[in-house]
């Protein structure tokens, strides 16, 4: 050994050379004829042979193998046994000599094996030789380790760039791309491929290191061959042999795959696909096994879950990046919309100041001119131009106003110009607009000629729509090409064929409309210009509608100062009235005080009117006392209450008085808020009215007194003459008889009607009640007046009630009447006619009527018939119907009366059944 | 003998009258009322007739009325038991009007004077 140094470098170099050397070394040792060393493969349990000193077995260094297996003849070897073998049971090749397999165990552990001729079965190992064994078990060992660490660091450095890679990249195509290259190179694969799950399959996505090898399938089902298996099993699969392994079916690639691994992509919860690498490729430095081992599937199988994390990584920072990519477009929209808001919000600023300037005109045409220089200024909405109409509410039209624009189309830039620099000369908006607008002439331009038309707007569909319905109207190129029988009339007016039109919105109706164009920028109208119409127009609308009714009210006040005149007038003239009225009036208040006392009231009560304004009634005098508390009932009944003639005696004064005490109403509160006395003196009018019914009393006296001579003269005359005739004939015995019976006869008669006129004079009788059946009564009568009834022919009727009429009366007196009535119907009768007669009940009251078709009486002598002494009988007294009248009504509290016309006439008894008692 | 009729509707007074006439010397006849007066004068000329003015049915200023048309000779005398009559006589046409007395002269100077 020449230093470790040395050795380190013989391992990097290659071991077998230095294993070699061991051989060489030990056989001197030995001295024996050869020696072979192998070394243990632990993932396969196998032998390998790393050294020898034959020159026979020089080119299996590397490659022969002994089985360590159950089965094996060796087996031994792996208890740490040494076993003696024959030569060729051991290499394969060569004679029976015999030979010592000894085992090498380093810390109790197998690292390989020396096999050395042997002469015969107790060969004897020298001590140098032990020592010579245990130093190449060192060796080996630190080969092996070292492999190992070379190995572990392999794997560091691929895990790192792996990293790298995984860090760096993010788009899936490259990263699967990088990893499958980089896998390849560190584990040495000829062909590498990645298989994506796709539903139930894996696909092939990509595939590397194919040298005109074909791809047969590029999609297997998941569970099928290695690939399958390793993504339905979520685990790594290390395929040394297709023959010895059914889940290694690799009939995928048109090539033999002498050994495959094959791993999950993984990201630990969900499976993407399958990385598969195949046919390992030879390398430098001691890798005893040529295939792919556990150690190449644990890293493949570290790869596959960490392309898959980083895969499922990729995918979350897609998914983020989406996120901000749509989070930035948002926030431009915002953005967006917020320099939208602003400038919505300047334009908002500039309507509420062309109200403000509008408003503050006092003038309706100024106020318009505002509104048109507002809407077309820089420094106000900035549209080009505008143009106005007012309705004509009577005959339906709009009548063009004002229109604002530039002059002329050619200097256009230049008179912008200038009306900006003038509009920036005022430092308000408001200023500008006011102090400008009046001194515009905005009847110039477009308006000339179309100053005196008048425009229907009815049956044109958009000005029908502003103004009766209204709406904006926002009028489109395309528009006035599709429509051209509609919106033609206006784009022709106007010379472009994009305008809005806006209606002039009062509160209740349109004013009028706004035509707003852009005809020089052809600056499109968009959403927020229409809407900034749309309130211009509404908050003008009002504004207008405002002044005009400021102006109304202007002319409404001057009217009224001209009307308080006028009131002033109407109340003087009320007063006057109230003065002058032929009747008093008192109004009294609720508290009772006297609000008014008229002259006539002065004059009736001899008061003046000084005195008694804020007085009560009753402190004015205590003949006023009943008048206030009947003034007073009139809050009860909430009517007028009358009093006629009623008698007041003013200190000698004596007066009749109608009175009235009407309720003052209060038509706002609905009350009674005090009362009304009207006064009116009726003392002459009482007094002429006294005056003839003395006079009429007199008439009827002398009447009466008349009748009652004649009733008297007529007997006192016949009694006259037959005494004076007796006187003469009183020799004459039969003439003085007859005269005598004749005088008895008339004595007889003046008893009868003196009888009469003391029985109508006589103030009140006894009378004796009972209760008798008036039916009866009347049957009675009429029995008793039957031989006349039957002498003069008439036909009477007697309509009997269904039972008794039974009434409580003085029944003398009620027959009485019965035959009052029976006779007169019987003397009214011509011969031969008819006699109706009635007894009923009519509610409480008993009824009896007698009819006849006599001559109907007079209407003149009807009114008169009830009087006492009027008969136009020759004889009788003609109290007849009077005293039946005082029976009737004054003794019995009934009722008499009498109906007469061509069809009869008939007199009405009525007797109540309970009668007042008179005279009880 | 010149002959009057009595037209009365009261029997008492009726009597009384003719028999005064009667005294008087003329023939007398009499009516209740006015309807038997127009028959008697159908069938009988009467040189003078006293009519009762309050009669019941046709009045004694009708029938007199009737009686003129009829009969233009005859002369008519009214008799009523009240005054007031007289102012409207003209219009009627009666040859004389007398308020009823107890002694009937001034009834019998009127029938002498018409007749005589």
């Amino acid at each position: 050994m020449d230093g470790y140094r040395e050795f380190i470098r013989s391992i990097e170099e290659g071991p077998y050379e230095l294993i070699k050397r061991f051989a060489t070394h030990l056989i001197k040792l030995l001295n024996t004829e050869e020696v072979h060393i192998f070394m243990y493969e632990r993932h396969r349990n196998i032998l390998r042979l790393t050294g020898t000193t034959s020159e026979e077995l020089e080119g299996e260094v590397g490659k022969l193998k002994i089985l360590l297996d159950e089965s094996s003849r060796f087996r031994d070897i792996s208890e740490h046994e040494e076993l003696v073998v024959s030569r060729f049971e051991l290499l394969n090749v060569g004679e029976e000599a015999k030979m010592l397999l000894k085992p090498i165990v380093v810390d109790d552990e197998l690292i390989g094996a020396i096999a050395f001729t042997v002469s015969d079965e107790e060969a004897h190992l020298p001590g140098e030789v032990k020592e010579a064994v245990e130093e190449i078990g060192a060796a080996l060992k630190l080969i092996s380790d070292l492999s190992v660490l070379k190995d572990l660091r392999r794997r560091l450095e691929i895990l790192e760039m792996l990293s790298l890679v995984h860090s760096q990249i993010m788009e899936p195509s490259f990263l699967l791309d990088a990893t499958l290259k980089l896998a390849m190179d560190a584990l040495n694969a000829y062909v590498g491929s990645i298989w994506l799950v796709e539903n139930d399959e894996l696909v092939l996505n990509m595939v590397k290191g194919l040298n005109g090898e074909k791809v047969i399938k590029n999609r297997v089902p998941l569970g099928y061959g290695l690939v399958g298996w390793v993504a339905l099993k979520k685990e790594p699969l290390l395929s040394v042999s297709t023959d010895k392994d059914e889940r290694a079916a690799l009939d995928i690639f048109d090539m033999e795959i002498k050994s495959a691994i094959a791993a999950p992509i993984d990201d630990g919860e969900n499976i993407l696909g399958v990385i598969l690498l195949a046919n390992r490729r030879e390398e430098g430095g001691y890798r005893p096994y040529k295939h792919f081992d556990e150690f190449d599937l644990g890293l493949l199988d570290d790869i596959g879950r960490r392309l898959g994390v980083t895969l499922n990584r990729s995918e979350l920072y897609k998914r983020l990046e989406q996120e901000v990519k749509n989070l930035k477009r948002l926030e431009e929209q915002h953005q967006h919309l917020i320099k939208k808001q602003q400038r919505q919000l300047e334009r908002l600023r500039i309507l509420q100041r062309v109200s403000q300037a509008m408003r503050s005109s006092y003038d309706v045409n100024n106020a318009y001119k505002i509104l048109l220089l507002g809407t077309v200024s820089g420094r106000g909405l900035g549209f080009n131009r505008a143009l106005l109409l007012l309705r004509d509410r009577d005959k339906h039209v709009l009548k063009p106003k004002y229109w604002i624009g530039p002059a002329s189309d050619e200097k256009l830039s230049e008179e912008w110009q200038d009306a900006h620099a003038r509009a920036m000369r005022y430092g308000d908006l408001r200023q500008y607009l006011r102090e400008e607008a009046i001194l515009l002439n905005l009847e110039v331009g477009l308006i000339e000629s179309i100053k005196d038309k008048e425009i229907p707007y009815r049956g044109n569909p958009v000005l029908e729509r502003v103004v009766l319905r209204r709406k904006l109207v926002h009028v489109t190129k395309s528009l006035v090409e599709s429509r051209y029988e509609d919106y033609g009339f206006l784009a022709e007016l106007l010379g472009t064929e994009e305008f809005v039109v806006c209606p002039l919105s009062g509160r209740f109706d349109t004013l009028g409309v706004l035509i707003v164009d852009n005809k020089y920028t052809a600056e499109p109208f968009h959403e927020d210009d229409l809407e900034i119409l749309g309130l211009l127009s509404d908050s003008a609308g009002l504004t207008i509608e405002a002044i005009e009714s400021y102006e109304e009210l202007r002319a409404k006040t001057l009217s009224l100062e001209r009307q308080k005149d006028l009131v002033e007038y109407l109340r003087r003239f009320a007063e006057s009235i109230l003065q002058n009225l032929d009747a008093a009036i008192i109004v009294i208040d609720r508290e009772d005080r006297i609000k008014e006392w008229n002259k006539k009231a002065e004059v009736i009560f001899g008061r003046p009117r000084e005195h008694m304004l804020e007085m009560k009634l009753e402190e004015v005098s205590p003949e006023f006392f009943e008048l206030q508390e009947i003034a007073g009932k009139v809050y009860d009944v909430g009517e007028t209450i009358t009093l006629s003639d009623y008698y007041m005696k003013l200190g000698n004064k004596e007066m009749f008085l109608d009175i009235r005490f009407s309720p003052l109403r209060n038509p706002v509160l609905g009350i009674i808020e005090g009362v009304i006395i009207s006064v009116e003196d009726v003392t002459k009018r009482h007094q002429l009215e006294e005056e003839l019914k003395r006079q009429e009393r007199l008439a009827i006296l002398g009447e009466m007194s008349a009748r009652v001579a004649h009733e008297l003269r007529n007997p006192i005359t016949v009694i006259g003459g037959f005494v004076r005739r007796a006187q003469k004939k009183i020799d004459d015995r039969k003439s003085i008889e007859k005269y005598l019976g004749i005088l008895q006869e008339e004595i007889e008669r003046l008893e009868g009607i003196v009888a009469e006129i003391l029985e109508f004079s006589k103030e009140a009788r006894a009378l004796d009640f009972s209760v008798f059946d008036l039916g009866t009564l009347v049957e009675d009568v009429l029995e008793l007046y039957a031989q006349r009834i039957k002498d003069k022919g008439i036909h009477v009727v007697f309509n009997q009630p269904s039972g008794p009429v039974e009434i409580e009366a003085d029944k003398n007196r009620i027959k009485q009447v019965v035959i009052n009535l029976i006779q007169n119907a019987i003397e009214a009768c011509n011969v031969g006619g008819n006699i109706r007669v009635t007894v009923d009940r009519e509610g409480e009251s008993a009824v009896f009527k007698v009819w006849n078709d006599g001559t109907p009486i007079p209407k003149d002598i009807m009114d008169k018939i009830f009087l006492p002494f009027f008969t136009t009988k020759t004889y009788g007294t003609g109290l007849g119907l009077p005293i039946c009248k005082k029976i009737i009504e004054d003794e019995h509290g009934g009722k008499i009366f009498v109906e007469s016309s061509e069809d009869g006439t008939i007199f009405t008894v009525i007797i109540p059944k309970n009668p007042l008692r008179k005279g009880e | 003998m010149a002959k009057i009729l009595v037209v009365e509707d009261e029997e008492n007074m009726r009597e009384l009258i003719m028999e005064e006439l009667t005294d008087a010397g003329y023939e007398v006849d009499d009516a209740p009322n006015a309807e038997e007066a127009l028959k008697k004068l159908e069938s009988c000329d009467y040189d003078l007739i006293t009519v009762d003015i309050e009669m019941p049915g046709m009045n004694g200023l009708e029938l007199a009325g009737k009686i003129r048309e009829k009969k233009k000779n005859a002369k008519i005398v009214l008799l009523t038991a009240y005054s007031h009559y007289k102012n409207d006589l003209a219009s009627w046409a009666a040859d004389a009007y007398i308020v009823k007395s107890m002694d009937f002269t001034e009834l019998k100077d009127t029938v002498e004077r018409l007749l005589g």
